[in-house]
C-alpha cells in the first residue's frame, strides 16, 4: 500500500502529513508547556519550604540563645556571690602576672561588663 | 491520547457575540489578577528567605559567642576552690 499512499499525497497538496506536522507540533508544545508550569509550581513549593525551614531553624536558635543568657546570668550571679569569698582578692594584692595567670582574661572577673548584658 | 477540551463541550460557542466576548474579557482580567497575586507572592517568599537567612546567620554567630564564653566561665569555675563557692539557689545549669 505504499505506492498508493505516494499516489495520494501527489492529489491532495494540503493533506495529512501537513496536519500531522502540526499535530506533532502542537503535541509537543503541549508537552513543554506542561513541562514549564511543572518546574515553575515545583520551584515556588521549594521555595515555600525553604521559607518555612528557616523559620524552624532561626526559632530554634533564639530558644538555644536564650538558654545560653540564662546560663550566663546563673554564672555571673555565682561570680558576685563569689567576689567576697575570693582567695585572690582577699589575700595581699599580688603582682598582675599572677592574676592574668589564674583568670585566663584580660579583665579581673569580678562583676565584669562583659558578663551582664 | 490527551482528551481534547475544546470540542467537548455541550454548548456551541458563537465567538463573535457580545455575550462570549464579555466573558472572555472578565475571565481575561481574572486571569490577570490571580496571575499577579501568584507573582507577587513569589516576590514577597523570595524576600522572606533572604532576611530570614541573614537573621540565622546573626543568631548564629550570637550563639557560637555565647558558647564560648560560657565555656571561659565555666573553666574559672573548675578552678576555684569548693570554700569560695556559695552554695546555688534553684535549679544548677
Amino acid at each position: 500500500w505504499r505506492g498508493c499512499s505516494s499516489h495520494f499525497h501527489a492529489l491532495f497538496p494540503q493533506d495529512s502529513s501537513d496536519d500531522m506536522r502540526k499535530v506533532q507540533r502542537r503535541e509537543k508544545n503541549r508537552i513543554a508547556a506542561q513541562k514549564s508550569r511543572l518546574r515553575q509550581t515545583q520551584k515556588a513549593d521549594t521555595l515555600h519550604l525553604e521559607s518555612e525551614d528557616l523559620e524552624r531553624q532561626n526559632a530554634a536558635l533564639r530558644r538555644e540563645i536564650k538558654q545560653l543568657t540564662e546560663e550566663m546570668k546563673h554564672f555571673a550571679s555565682m561570680l558576685s556571690s563569689h567576689e567576697p569569698l575570693c582567695s585572690i582578692l582577699t589575700s595581699p594584692p599580688p603582682p598582675p602576672e599572677v592574676l592574668y595567670a589564674t583568670h585566663s582574661f584580660h579583665q579581673p572577673h569580678i562583676s565584669s561588663p562583659r558578663f551582664q548584658h | 491520547m490527551p482528551a481534547d477540551h475544546r470540542s467537548k463541550s455541550k454548548k456551541t460557542v458563537d465567538k463573535n457575540s457580545n455575550e462570549y466576548r464579555v466573558r472572555r474579557e472578565r475571565n481575561n482580567i481574572a486571569v490577570r489578577k490571580s496571575r499577579d497575586k501568584a507573582k507577587q507572592r513569589n516576590v514577597e517568599t523570595q524576600q522572606k528567605v533572604l532576611e530570614l537567612t541573614t537573621d540565622n546567620e546573626r543568631l548564629r554567630k550570637r550563639v557560637e559567642q555565647l558558647t564560648r564564653e560560657l565555656e571561659t566561665l565555666r573553666g574559672i569555675f573548675r578552678q576555684l576552690p569548693e570554700s569560695s563557692l556559695v552554695k546555688a539557689m534553684g535549679s544548677c545549669a
